[in-house]
């Protein structure tokens, strides 16, 4: 009751009722990636089954995280999945166009 | 009061060690109203080595959720690293017009970290987070915002502490048994600042406040300076 009480705080902290994106793993993966235990192939299993629930939930996607899961796939050697993983990021957010259409150009 | 406007109060006090700042200005803000904010690594003025690459998973989730797009800090990184920019020093003197072409962002926010340190003491563990933001326009190099914040986390002030709910509250398990105490006190501090109602950051397209939120601060900016009494009136 108390972590409720404490989460429906920190939520009237950042301004609003519900967060506007369902962040799930994506924040820790980052932290993951600094730590000798990182692993690019466990990370995009985490990240890409945490997006395939959110969407199936009807809630949004943070930005960034398609791009990084994409950057996952890039380091297990996945290419096609990374770059359908940048072009998903670049459909739901086009501020990120110049950036993602770059990137697909720079991979090899 | 509001459940915010109370926490806000309580934050204001205890928390953050402001004193009484003064209102932000907004007016170039407005102007340059960005959409999406590329976030550079932070330069790290102090001596624990692992603060920049730490910092980095505090920043995207308080900022996205102003409603701004965030472009993935960690790839940001690595390809700027890849293009000869191995340091967050580097990676801010880049012009801004080669930012601009690569990532096509609106705004950088620059960030220096100025403090980042936990004091182990007999009775007490304290934690202190010093952070500098630099919101600057891509196209003008204009500077939109710039504040200071240091948080602070004492261990002293128990479990039953406000603020010690919201961090635990805000940091998942995972990441709660992996971090170090910095880590959660820069997400607060990051989450804390931008919603600040005075020198917070405008929300973003993305939000559904924000037509609210930009009526708000055109009307207090037109109030700030009245217009000139019209010609020939008496």
């Amino acid at each position: 009751m108390r972590t409720m009480t404490a989460l429906a705080l920190a939520l009237a902290l950042a301004g609003c009722a519900q967060p506007l994106y369902d962040w799930g793993q994506y924040e820790d993966a980052l932290w993951r990636m600094q730590t000798d235990k990182f692993s690019p192939e466990q990370e995009a299993k985490v990240l890409s089954g945490e997006i395939d629930a959110t969407l199936a939930k009807g809630r949004r996607v943070p930005p960034g995280k398609l791009a990084t899961l994409g950057f996952f796939y890039y380091r297990s050697g996945d290419r096609e999945a990374a770059r359908a993983c940048f072009q998903r990021e670049k459909e739901l957010y086009p501020e990120s166009a110049d950036f993602v259409d770059g990137m697909i150009r720079r991979m090899p | 009061m509001t459940r915010a406007a109370l926490l806000a109060c309580l934050l204001g006090t205890s928390f953050l060690s402001a004193c009484v700042p003064a209102r932000a200005n907004y007016d170039a803000y407005l102007d340059h109203m960005p959409r999406s904010i590329l976030v550079l690594p932070p330069v790290n003025l102090t001596t624990d080595v692992k603060a920049s690459a730490a910092f980095l998973s505090t920043i995207t989730c308080p900022l996205a959720e102003c409603g701004y797009y965030v472009y993935p800090v960690a790839v940001v990184d690595e390809l700027m690293k890849d293009n000869g920019q191995p340091t967050p020093g580097d990676m801010h003197q880049v012009p801004l017009d080669k930012l601009g072409e690569v990532f096509g962002a609106d705004a950088v926010l620059y960030i220096v970290i100025k403090e980042w340190k936990t004091q182990y003491l007999v009775v007490d563990t304290s934690t202190t987070v010093t952070l500098e933001y630099r919101l600057r326009d891509i196209r003008t190099g204009v500077e939109l915002w710039h504040q200071q914040v240091t948080a602070r986390h004492s261990s002293s002030q128990g479990t039953n502490n406000l603020f010690a709910m919201l961090v635990s509250a805000a940091v998942s398990a995972i990441a709660k048994a992996a971090s170090t105490p910095e880590w959660g006190v820069a997400r607060q501090a990051n989450t804390a600042m931008f919603a600040d109602a005075r020198r917070g950051i405008p929300k973003g397209h993305r939000h559904p406040d924000f037509a609210k939120d930009q009526e708000r601060l055109k009307s207090e900016r037109a109030a700030a300076s009245p217009p000139a009494p019209e010609a020939g009136s008496p």
